[in-house]
């Protein structure tokens, strides 16, 4: 009678055991392989960041000079400057071109929310959304570095006979140029609109107090701030226009162009990427009858919005703003190496790109591995700082 | 048989199959890899891919049945590096400037080749004198050109007669060249805008080094532990390099180069000279393969230019063994073969450079090529070598530290963020805080 019932419970636990060998036996090749070529170096590279090793020879252990070379500052005619200009200057860039980071999710989800609707032929649209992101990077930037060429680039020659065109009669010229100071009156506006809606955002998921008077009264100065300004500056704003029409900027050649131009052309590529089919999903992922249950309440289409695709895809957006940090912290290599060199006057190199030049140009392989440390404990504090503030605001269902 | 029964015997037989055919994969890899036949030794030989290496190895095999040679695609010091960190070394190399023969000299890298000369006629003697930063490290010979080009001017005929302007002559100043310069220069208009359709001169953004040579101005000190950029005589230079494009405005921008020629690659000043955009194009005799290529382009050299000082700027390349070459007696016949006068004259006919053996039967061989008559001036590149010069290093900065801080600097200075005296100025108070900091911590010296 005990044989009979143990037989069944020794052949299950044996297939049990089968089943926990043959696991672990699929995940040895990738584990052996992740701690190999991943976690081993890792691990060295952090020992490499107190020393300093130019590969020829063994490393030589130097302490916390490489950290304080990177980070330090020192007195020089009696102003601070740091040791290595070079760092900053280029965190300062990798920052700048992070700007995009906030402008492409919201293309991204604008674009999402577009390619959402039940049309005929969305399928095609959606694939010319997404083919950027399938194009050889090096194609595209090659083809974009013509796009921003001063002289023949397609961009400056649009801007050039159309402004001519525009300018061509007194009348046409007036009319263009005050449009055009209502466009960006109303673009600045609208940016602080935006940054102000978003922090009455976050104060409501907070439980804080705002004041919607005081948010109409700023927006109201500000907007009138703006329109007095222009209109007091009329003259300079019309030939402020007319200079950028008759010579338009030269896009990759000058310090002030080359890092939004690089935003520009990230943001083209990027907003109907992988972003975009992230929104998609998510977007495709909240329930009908969620609409459905505020169109009996009587929302109309913002509200809905507001309501409910917004905190119903908020996860999608955290983890998209986290993996872009990340992606923006460690980007630049390519357009860099293909398209500008890191120039004009090192206004396009960012730190992996500085990185990539201490390892294996200068072979200086200790500092190398103290930017990439000292780049790790950025991106580390800046992902847990969102994830603290994001774990406030994000909704899970 | 059950269901459990048939998994095993699968899974058996395909591990036998997979290790099987990893086993017979790897043998076959293995048999594979070394198409030597037996009796013969090769030697793997990185260096650029240049069209002439076949040719050259076709010479080298012939001469030395014994021995076949393997064209390794690339030098890039990044690329030595692996080969030789993961313990299969090149057995010959090629190393492109001063600073990284002595990198690899000082890290004990390079085959001492002094011991060899007598034995493998390697004809260092008949190098000429500008060569020797490519030659020795610390008094021992390490390295070996087999070609160099000191800069010249080269000049489009065409352009000049339609200028009518003279050609110019050896042992011209920068003054006349500006003038020429000038004259060659032009413009046009496209819908009410003034183009650049010609620049009288081209000078690459790197090859700035002739002009603060003819101030006799130095970017080093004698013992390397200073910059000398912001000394009057640099100064001098480089505000006169920077009016021949922003002053004058002969030569052109990046951003007009760009436009004349779209290329960012090597060679976009070749392109500038073959498309006729410039009129002149200081640089070596290796851009003789492209213009040789452009059938109607009526092209001539002359001197550099010269100020108070006459000088001017010699590249080349060496050829090195390192010490853990498996075939070093193979790599030292090679080595001695390269200075040879059947294949200095190849590669010098060829185009890439002038012969590094100074011997006067090579030089005259050179200096007159049927196959390309109307290259009439090639003694010209032979007397140059009087006032070449290589570019110089210091050995407390890494050549990359002094060229990322110059690029910077000198942007700022096209842009017109700073004047040529402050840009000046600003490298060598950071190259000078570098070396400092080199000098303090030996630890960071190479």
């Amino acid at each position: 009678m005990n044989n009979a019932k143990t037989k069944p419970v020794e052949k299950r636990t044996s297939a049990r055991r089968r089943e926990t060998l043959a696991a672990y036996g699929f995940l040895a090749p990738n584990f052996l392989g992740f701690l190999a070529f991943t976690s081993i170096p890792v691990i060295i590279s952090l020992f490499m960041s107190f020393t300093h090793w130019n590969i020829f020879k063994s490393p030589a252990w130097v302490g916390f000079e490489n950290f304080s070379s990177l980070l330090g500052f020192h007195h020089e005619d009696a102003r601070l400057v740091p040791n290595d200009p070079f760092f900053w200057q280029y965190v300062y860039n990798t920052v700048y071109l992070m700007i995009g980071i906030p402008i492409g999710m919201m293309g991204s989800l604008l674009i999402a929310l577009m390619m959402n609707q039940k049309l005929k032929g969305i399928v095609f649209f959606r694939t010319i959304y997404f083919l950027p992101a399938v194009c050889s990077g090096v194609a595209l930037l090659i083809l974009w570095k013509y796009l921003y060429n001063a002289d023949i680039g397609l961009i400056n020659q649009m801007i050039r006979s159309v402004g001519g065109a525009l300018y061509s009669s007194p009348a046409t010229g007036l009319m263009t140029t005050v449009l055009l100071a209502i466009f960006f009156g109303l673009t600045m506006i609208g940016c602080v609109a935006l940054i102000m809606l978003l922090v009455m955002y976050i104060c409501s998921r907070l439980g804080l107090q705002w004041k919607e008077g005081i948010y109409r009264v700023l927006l109201i100065a500000f907007g009138s701030g703006v329109f007095i300004a222009i209109g007091a500056y009329g003259g300079a704003v019309h030939s402020a226009i007319l200079s950028f029409i008759s010579t338009p900027p030269d896009w990759l050649g000058t310090v002030q162009w080359a890092k939004p131009a690089l935003i520009v052309m990230g943001l083209w590529g990027g907003l109907g990427g992988y972003n975009m089919i992230l929104y998609l999903a998510a977007l495709q992922g909240v329930p009908s009858s969620y609409y459905e249950a505020a169109e009996i309440d009587g929302a109309g289409p913002w509200a809905k919005f507001w309501s409910v695709t917004w905190p119903m895809i908020s996860p999608t957006t955290f983890f998209i703003l986290v993996m872009s940090i990340i992606g923006g912290f460690q980007s630049g290599f390519m357009t860099a190496n293909v398209m500008t060199g890191g120039g004009p006057a090192g206004s396009t190199t960012t730190i992996e790109y500085y990185l990539y030049q201490t390892a294996f140009e200068k072979f200086n392989m200790g500092y190398a591995s103290t930017i990439a440390w000292v780049l790790f404990g950025v991106i580390l504090i800046l992902t847990l700082a969102t994830w603290k503030l994001g774990g406030r605001v994000v909704t899970y269902e | 048989m059950d269901n459990t029964g048939l998994t095993r015997i699968f899974t058996t037989i395909g591990v036998i199959f997979g290790v099987t055919a990893t086993v017979a994969l790897g043998i076959f890899l293995t048999s594979t890899t070394s198409p030597t036949p037996k009796g013969k030794a090769s030697i793997r030989w990185c260096v650029d891919p240049n069209p002439i290496r076949k040719e050259q190895i076709k010479l080298f095999e012939s001469r030395h049945p014994d021995i076949s040679v393997i064209n390794d695609p690339g030098a890039e010091p990044q690329r030595l590096l692996t080969q030789l960190a993961g313990d299969v070394p090149p057995d010959v190399m090629a190393l492109y400037d001063p600073q990284t023969i002595r990198l690899f000299a000082k890290n004990g890298v390079l085959l001492d080749l002094t011991p060899y000369v007598s034995k493998y006629n390697i004809a260092v003697d008949k190098l000429y004198p500008a060569l020797e930063p490519y030659v020795y490290h610390e008094g021992r010979i390490v390295g070996i050109p087999e070609n160099c080009g000191p800069f010249v001017v080269f000049y489009n005929k065409k352009l000049f007669r339609e200028a009518g302007v003279p050609y110019p002559k050896p042992g011209w100043t920068w003054e006349e060249c500006l003038d020429c310069a000038r004259k060659l220069t032009k413009y046009k208009y496209e819908n009410s805008r003034r183009i650049p359709s010609q620049k009288g001169l081209f000078i690459n953004n790197t090859d700035w080094w002739l002009l603060i040579w003819m101030h006799n101005g130095r970017l080093f000190s004698e013992d390397g532990k200073r910059c000398l950029m912001d000394s009057p005589q640099v100064k001098k230079g480089i505000r006169f390099w920077a009016d021949l494009r922003l002053k004058h405005k002969v030569m052109p921008t990046a951003s007009e180069a760009q436009s004349m020629a779209p290329t960012g690659a090597w060679g976009s000043d070749a392109l500038l000279f073959r498309a006729s955009m410039v009129a002149m194009t200081l640089s070596g005799r290796w851009m003789s393969i492209q213009y040789r290529e452009q059938k109607d382009l009526d092209w001539d050299v002359v001197s550099a230019p010269h100020g108070p000082n006459r000088v001017t700027l010699l590249a080349s390349k060496a050829y090195a063994i390192p010490k853990a070459s498996p075939n070093r007696a193979e790599a030292l016949t090679f080595i001695g073969h390269l200075l040879q006068r059947d294949n200095q004259l190849l590669v010098s006919n060829y185009g890439d450079g002038i012969p590094a053996n100074s011997d006067s039967t090579i030089t005259k061989a050179f200096a007159y090529n049927p196959d390309y008559p109307n290259e009439k001036n090639n003694q010209l590149h032979l007397d140059e070598m009087k006032y070449a010069r290589v570019q110089e290093f210091s050995p407390y900065i890494n050549n990359l530290d002094v060229s990322a801080i110059m690029a910077v600097e000198l942007d700022k200075m096209w842009l017109q963020q700073q004047s040529p005296d402050a840009a000046c100025d600003v490298i060598a108070k950071r190259i000078n805080a570098i070396i400092r900091r080199n000098l303090a911590n030996p630890n960071f010296l190479d």
